[in-house]
């Protein structure tokens, strides 16, 4: 090879990389207020959990003021393979912030108002009816009551409207919810976490006739309400959800690794899903994951095309991609001069109130409330703290979160792919813990 | 007695309070002050009743058409789960019912009118690439022993369960899907049914799900009325007398026909006629 043949091989590498490089810039964690050394107590914690095998790795990215001051990758992304800062994951939940800022730029174009009943967009939605169950002894073990009043989209994105999960069986088991859910499974409902062989709208379709858990407003129950969100974007927008969402969402943001299914060159990129039993002992899952209602198929990851496109579920993303999510709502609608929505928009996302006197303790605790699409910290007094009133985040299926301080102008993202849900909140919470310790000004 | 006259101003004034409240909540849509008549509970069950169906389907056509014969106006509720049509028929008592597996005890039925409106041409299918050497079928359950059948919520299973077949619950779709992925060895559907659904969501398995039996069973389909509902027998009497006379006007044949090929139309309407008339 003569030296200019080298000097041009050498000339690509470095384009390669530097295009690569450009796609985040790192600042030093003290430019921004955080102290380098307080945050290598993040790097001991993770390391600790990928050591004694309970987790297999993670990719947490922390930035404040809009610049990235820690971004580290930790362990296995997959056997044999390296987590590295752009490996995909499964967001599943985190999809559902998505779909809320989806919703919410109909509604800045005038396109709906969040007090719209949904049957205005979706027929099948008008005169619901509501499961009451009779008192022991009655000859009727349930009635079907009509709904007090109609579901509204307000309801859907505040998870107020009584739609559940079927999976809501395992959490809070009572004789109405099993009620419900049977509706549901012999409707074949399914909660989207596998991808069932129809469309969104085929399936809404069918849960818009089914009856209610609760009289809309009355309860916050966490369920299907954010892909009824996905199938009224389609009927509202004109377009399929996921087009909606690529055009308007992700490119403008420049979100080049999220996807509601995978391209077949990003493949090899995306994260197995491991079960832990925190104990030490970690194995690939391979196969779908049931445990009586909740049924979960990590390996739908792999598809790379399909009818389902879940508005709460379907979403695949890195780090950076989601980091650049909820920076845009951090700066109230807006990104490297791209604006999604206005300050006030995101304001109204973010108050407090949406859900009066109940509280989002699903995944946090009681202080905790729901706004549109985002549970809020609402005060400092309770066992989940992310670091101040007014953060607001969620969280996903296979141990995935993201938290915004707006006071300490913080995100963090905190990545991995860990089943079964539910043993990892306490990480989830030392990450963030770790995260608020490390700032320093 | 002197606050008499004064009585249309406190109304009006609490109707303006009233509508001043509501016009912070959702709004009242016209949906919500439809009241419908004379409804008819209906299951899902496609391509015969379907919220998607051009017309809802060839059922809904029929029964809509035939009561208008008799200047009756009605509404038909599609629900996706045979269950919530049962509760409203039994437990709302209701007006009246349509689907085919709403599993009735015979106490049940004492106080049901059943109206047939159609027929099914109905036959057990199998998927060949599984079966390649097919059932030994001789006519009789107790031939498909050992084997299992998928189900449809609230059919009565005992007839399979006594001849020996193991049961596997489902909707049809999902029932389609294990039926091509082996984890059952066959089910039961209208051949209509089977060339919509393989139509609509597996159109490359046409060629693969085979009738076990070379004679479909002709099965009736009914309109359940309510006896206990205080117009349930007036309604299942005039319903009859629509359906003889959209037969009788050809109206009958040319809904069929829409959905059928034309010599299938005259068997179902002879066959129709024989249970109306006995």
């Amino acid at each position: 090879m003569s030296y200019s043949q080298i000097f041009v091989v050498t000339l690509l590498l470095l384009s390669i990389f530097t295009a690569h490089a450009q796609d985040y810039v790192m600042e030093r964690p003290e430019s921004v207020g955080l102290s380098s050394d307080r945050l290598k107590h993040l790097d001991a914690l993770i390391n600790q959990h990928v050591e004694q095998k309970k987790i297999a790795g993670s990719v947490i990215l922390i930035a404040r003021d809009g610049k990235i001051a820690y971004f580290a990758e930790t362990g296995q992304a997959d056997t044999g393979k390296s987590m590295e800062k752009d490996t995909i994951f499964r967001i599943v939940s985190m999809t559902k912030p998505i779909t809320s800022v989806a919703v919410m730029m109909l509604y800045e174009e005038g396109k709906l108002l969040l007090s719209d009943p949904v049957a205005k967009y979706i027929p099948e939605f008008k005169n619901q009816k509501v499961v009451k169950m009779m008192p022991e002894g009655d000859d009727l073990k349930y009635k079907l009551v009509p709904a007090k009043r109609d579901v509204t989209i307000h309801d859907l994105l505040t998870h107020q409207s009584g739609i559940l999960y079927l999976a809501s069986t395992g959490w809070f088991p009572d004789p109405k919810r099993e009620q419900v859910v049977s509706f549901y499974r012999d409707a074949g409902i399914t909660d989207g976490f596998c991808r069932p062989d129809e469309t969104i709208g085929d399936m809404v379709k069918r849960l818009g006739r089914l009856p209610l858990y609760a009289h809309p407003g009355e309860a916050w129950e966490y369920g299907l309400s954010v892909d009824v969100l996905g199938y009224l974007i389609e009927v509202v927008s004109g377009m399929k959800f996921d087009d909606f969402v690529q055009t308007r969402i992700f490119e403008p943001l420049k979100m080049k690794d999220s996807h509601f299914y995978i391209p077949e060159e990003k493949l090899h990129r995306i994260s197995a899903d491991w079960n832990s039993d925190w104990q030490g002992s970690l194995t690939r899952v391979t196969a779908p994951l049931i445990d009586g209602d909740l049924a979960l198929c990590p390996n739908d990851a792999y598809e790379t095309s399909g009818k389902y496109l879940s508005g709460g579920a379907s979403v695949l993303s890195t780090a950076y991609d989601y980091f650049r999510f909820a920076q845009m709502l951090l700066n109230k609608g807006e990104l490297d001069s791209i604006r999604l929505l206005s300050r006030k928009t995101v304001e109204l996302m973010t108050a407090t109130n949406h859900i009066a006197e109940h509280d989002a303790t699903l995944l946090h605790s009681h202080g905790w409330k729901f706004g549109l699409g985002l549970a809020i910290q609402e005060d400092r007094m309770h066992d989940v703290d992310s670091g101040d009133i007014g953060v607001f985040e969620w969280a996903g299926y296979y141990s995935t979160r993201f938290s915004v301080n707006p006071k300490e102008r913080m995100v963090t993202i905190f990545l991995t792919q860990t089943s079964p849900f539910g043993a990892h909140f306490g990480l989830w919470d030392k990450v963030m813990v770790q995260a608020n310790s490390a700032i320093a000004d | 007695m002197k606050n008499r006259k004064f009585f249309p101003v406190i109304l009006l004034l609490g109707l303006m309070l009233s509508s001043a409240v509501n016009a912070t909540g959702p709004r009242v849509t016209p949906g919500m002050l439809v009241v419908p008549e004379n409804e008819i509970f209906a299951v899902d069950a496609q391509p015969f009743v379907g919220t998607d169906l051009m017309n809802e389907g060839m059922n809904v056509e029929i029964v809509k058409a035939a009561l208008t014969s008799v200047e009756i106006n009605s509404t038909l509720t599609i629900l996706p789960v045979a269950k919530m049509v049962k509760y409203y028929l039994l437990q709302e008592q209701v007006l009246a019912a349509h689907g085919q597996y709403i599993n009735l005890s015979k106490k049940d039925k004492k106080s049901l009118i059943f109206v047939p409106i159609s027929l099914t041409k109905e036959n057990y299918f199998y998927y060949h690439p599984a079966h390649k050497s097919g059932f030994n079928w001789q006519g009789k359950l107790s031939d498909l022993s050992g084997y299992s059948y998928g189900s449809y919520q609230e059919e009565d299973v005992a007839p399979y369960k006594t001849a020996g077949i193991q049961i596997v619950p489902g909707r049809l779709h999902a029932l389609l899907r294990k039926l091509i992925s082996n984890e059952i060895d066959f089910i039961r559907m209208p051949v209509l049914t089977k060339n919509w659904m393989l139509d609509k969501h597996f159109p490359l398995e046409k060629e693969n799900i085979i009738a076990i039996t070379t004679e479909a069973e002709w099965v009736p389909q009914f309109v359940i009325f309510n006896k206990n509902h205080p117009d349930g027998e007036v309604l299942a009497r005039k319903l009859a007398q629509g359906l003889a006379i959209t037969i009788g006007s050809g109206q009958y044949a040319t809904i069929l026909k829409k959905y059928l090929v034309d010599d299938e139309v005259s068997e179902r309407i002879k066959r129709l006629n024989d249970l109306i008339q006995p």
